[in-house]
């Protein structure tokens, strides 16, 4: 069998960095092709030139065994020739209904577009791959599946042979991550191939026939599923041996540290976004919060860092009531927090990094005299201290922050953090996007801190993350906390069924 | 075939902030000698005008430097905004603010000798100037209303209220066809230098220059206002009370605008007189902070090009006769250059074979 799409020798070159180095990658009709690899291993750059988005330095396509000519490879072209993207951040109209949305998709739309046709086509493709989807109903009131479900559809409708899924599952529940795997299959067995960009390593082995492995750029390998295990993937990703299970100290919680009685917030939109939450975190204790993303876990981590007012219940920290708690106030009380924002919240993008590491000290007298003029030397010094503590790889020290990769970035978040010595710390999605040399770094600080007797608070949609790093998890659904357990007593399973409110129909 | 195609700097080339300037200026002159040469003129020879009116002699320096004051000032108060990330466009009425109630402390305090009037016209231009700049950063901070229309439209207010002034209560009584106050009192008259109408303004405009800078790069606050201004969301984030910081930096900035004021009439005219107030330097303030981009040494920089532009335009109207619509062509289009140069700080041009 030919393969439908085949890339050689492809190079790829951004200013002062080799963003591929001669990459080879095929797919085959109707095959699931996992492309893995660490952040920066080349992935997304491969994926933007195969859609035509970036223009390549060297190498050459072929499209069923057609030479392409480079110069006329577009994203238009790209989409011609039946190569779709599912994007991981839907582009879809959120005031408009599906059917709309979709109609915007066909690129030969006429003047006065066919829309029963187009419901037709809806139709047929919800049961033939059973991608069911209400054509009427607006996209901001379909959940995260759903939104998925259109942009598959829209692709489709250009008649796509390729599908591009870029960590489709990443903002899925186990649940609603299964459903798309039976979508994905059926779609491989009608004859579409999908490339399918995944961190996580056990979906690409239930799905795949194929990985693909890149590392720093370069083209590591291809090998079939059957031939192959995930600890020696893992070691083709990173190049060495990886221990992604933390080891962990013995539980022995302490004073309780953070105290959330009853409280209640609303959200942006001004609905209800917690509803009447209690919980307590411990010294010495990793707190789990496990829930799909939109049911109050950004708003929880809000209130308690004081970036959001509560409407009802009250907040202790050490026995201090902080309830009405502002972000001074909660620095003051020691609570650090790692933003799910990274690059809008937890940094200044355009500043160095000495800026970034003294954001909430720069007032300390070890910093600045009488809080008035900054003390450059002092700030400098412990910067460089920090970079090597935390062992963070920069170009220069007073280059924008924006320019650190995730992983990097993540540090200087954590090392600031961290050097303030908290007595709670709430991180969110902490290890979200971050290859797995990084997630195992952050996992291993939190882990540090929760033996020095720090309370943490992890939010987090990774259960497996969850499971491996929290001591006690506790399940929010619609802004409430549906169920606190022991991590030893539960499962991924019952974790999954719990937090899209499961436990009301099994009790 | 060849395109030309538009892509983002990957990084950031610090020889370009000097490149692209000298590079637009050299571009603007070509394309500002087709305005001369539809008009019969020789344009070196206009350009060779322009620079000796502006740079000639002592007096073309002196005039050059007359003209930079007031946009030093109307300049780094917007700078102060720009760094923040506010619009302040109310410049303008804040310095008219600030020469009105210069004025009306020049009459109150008259009796007072120079050290004592002079900080007072001062001390009382930058409250009026600041408290024009007070309600937009109340209005911003409290109920969220866009600070570019709220202080655009108080300069409305304050001209026309000046104007009011002129023409009724504070109208000097010796003239009354025209509108105008009478003259301040020896007191609340700066020195002027060398024979011209150099006045000290432009020393407590350097003043002025260099403590900003300072506070920029070496104070705590400096520090928290560019946190604001790059992004509100970790300023709060980081603890910083962003509203009160908003608000401190539109007063500070309508106070400086304000003491620009001041020091135009209590340095130059002497008195408060219709049309002779501001010659649109809080609009040309915009500009000034634009192109120094937020940093105040170089607003020192752009306050003396855009003087001399002025004055060199003004030469080119005595000497070859144009009438202003020339100049302020060529005017319009050295700004149009440099404002579009500063678009390929950030973007490139590169030419792409196609098909």
């Amino acid at each position: 069998m030919k393969p439908y799409v085949e890339l050689k020798y492809i190079t790829k070159r951004f200013p002062g960095v080799l963003a591929l180095d001669a990459v080879n990658f095929n797919v085959m009709p109707g095959e699931i092709h996992a492309l893995l690899g660490e952040n920066g291993a080349g992935k997304t750059v491969l994926t933007n030139i195969l859609s035509g988005r970036y223009d390549l330095n060297e190498g050459e396509i072929f499209i069923q065994g057609e030479r392409i000519d480079p110069s006329k490879w577009s994203a238009r072209a790209a989409l011609d020739r039946g190569i779709g993207m599912v994007y991981q951040d839907f582009m879809l109209v959120e005031e408009h209904t599906v059917l709309e949305n979709i109609a915007l998709a066909d690129l030969s739309i006429p003047f006065i577009p066919d829309f029963d046709q187009i419901r037709k086509t809806i139709a047929d493709f919800g049961t033939k791959y059973q991608l069911d989807v209400d054509p009427d109903a607006k996209i901001w009131q379909l959940s995260v599946s759903e939104k998925q479900r259109v942009e598959i559809i829209k692709a489709l409708m250009h008649g796509s042979k390729i599908l591009i899924m870029d960590e489709p599952t990443a903002v899925l529940t186990p649940q609603e991550a299964d459903e798309l795997f039976k979508i994905v299959k059926k779609l491989a067995k009608e004859g579409t191939s999908i490339i399918f960009i995944s961190h996580k390593l056990p979906e690409v082995f239930e799905i795949c026939d194929r990985i693909t492995v890149l590392r720093k750029g370069e083209y590591i390998g291809t090998v079939n599923v059957a031939d192959t295990n995930e600890k020696d993937l893992a070691k083709m990703m990173v190049g060495r041996e990886v221990f992604l299970q933390t080891e962990k100290a013995k539980y022995k919680p302490g004073l309780p540290v953070l105290v959330l009685k009853n409280i209640s917030a609303l959200s942006d939109r001004r609905i209800k976004a917690l509803n009447n939450l209690s919980l307590t975190v411990h010294e010495s204790e990793i707190f789990g919060i496990a829930g799909v993303s939109g049911n109050g876990q950004k708003e929880l981590a809000e209130v308690i860092t004081g970036l959001r007012p509560i409407t009802n219940g009250n907040i202790h920290v050490n026995g201090n009531d902080i309830t009405e708690n502002t972000p001074r106030k909660a620095i003051k009380e020691g609570i650090g927090h790692i933003p799910d924002d990274r690059i809008g919240m937890g940094v200044v993008p355009d500043l160095g990094m000495p800026k970034s590491m003294v954001l909430k000290n720069y007032k300390e007298s070890r910093f600045s005299f009488k809080g008035i003029f900054l003390k450059k030397a002092e700030i400098t010094n412990y910067t460089k201290k920090l970079i090597k503590k935390f062992n963070i790889k920069t170009s220069g020290m007073s280059s924008p922050v924006k320019l650190l990769s995730g992983g990097n970035l993540q540090k200087v978040i954590l090392a600031r953090e961290i050097s303030e010595e908290p007595c709670m710390m709430v991180a969110v999605h902490p290890t979200q996007g971050l290859d797995i040399g990084a997630t195992e770094f952050v996992r291993d600080t939190l882990e540090k801190q929760r033996v020095d007797g720090a309370a943490i608070l992890l939010i987090s949609e990774d259960l497996e993350e969850l499971m491996a790093v929290s001591d006690r998890i506790g399940v929010i659904y619609e802004g409430e906390i549906m169920d606190i357990m022991l991590t030893k007593d539960t499962t991924i399973e019952d974790l999954g069924l719990k937090m899209t409110g499961g436990s009301h129909v099994a009790a | 075939m060849w395109r030309l195609k538009i892509e983002k700097r990957l990084s950031y080339n610090k020889w370009l902030d000097y490149f692209v300037p000298v590079a637009s200026m050299v571009l603007a002159l070509i394309a500002g000698s087709f305005v001369f040469l539809i008009n019969g003129a020789n344009p070196f020879e206009a350009y060779k005008e322009m620079f000796v009116g502006a740079f000639g002699d002592g007096y073309a320096w002196s005039e050059t430097l007359v003209q930079a004051t007031p946009l030093l000032f109307t300049g780094l108060a917007i700078s102060l905004t720009l760094r923040t990330l506010l619009w302040n466009i109310g410049a303008e009425g804040q310095f008219f603010m600030g020469a009105m109630a210069a004025t009306w402390a020049a009459q109150y305090f008259s009796q007072q000798p120079p050290w004592i009037l002079i900080p007072l016209l001062m001390l009382s231009a930058m409250v009026a100037g600041g408290l024009w700049g007070l309600p937009p950063a109340i209005l911003k901070t409290k109920l969220k209303v866009n600070e570019i229309l709220t202080t655009l439209l108080l300069n409305y207010v304050a001209i026309f209220f000046v104007n009011y002034l002129l023409y009724g209560p504070w109208k000097d009584p010796m003239y009354p066809g025209f509108p105008q106050t009478p003259r301040y009192p020896d007191a609340a008259i700066l020195t002027q230098y060398f024979n011209t109408r150099l006045h000290t303004g432009i020393l407590i405009g350097l003043v002025v220059a260099v403590i900003l800078y300072i506070l920029y790069k070496k104070t705590g606050w400096g520090y928290k206002i560019q946190v604001i201004g790059q992004s509100r969301k970790t300023a709060k984030y980081a603890g910083i009370r962003v509203n009160r910081n908003i608000i401190r930096v539109l007063v500070i900035s309508g106070a400086i605008a304000g003491l620009g004021g001041m020091l135009q009439i209590s340095g130059l005219q002497h008195k408060l007189r219709l049309g002779g107030i501001s010659n649109n330097y809080g609009y040309t303030g915009i500009i000034v902070a634009f192109l120094a981009n937020g940093n105040p040494l170089a607003v020192i920089l752009v306050a003396l090009f855009m003087g001399a532009l002025i004055v060199g335009g003004d030469s080119l109207q005595i000497t070859m006769g144009f009438g202003k619509g020339v100049v302020h062509m060529f005017e319009g289009m050295v700004l149009f250059f440099i404002l579009a140069g500063e678009s390929l700080k950030r973007y490139k041009l590169r030419w792409v074979k196609h098909g």
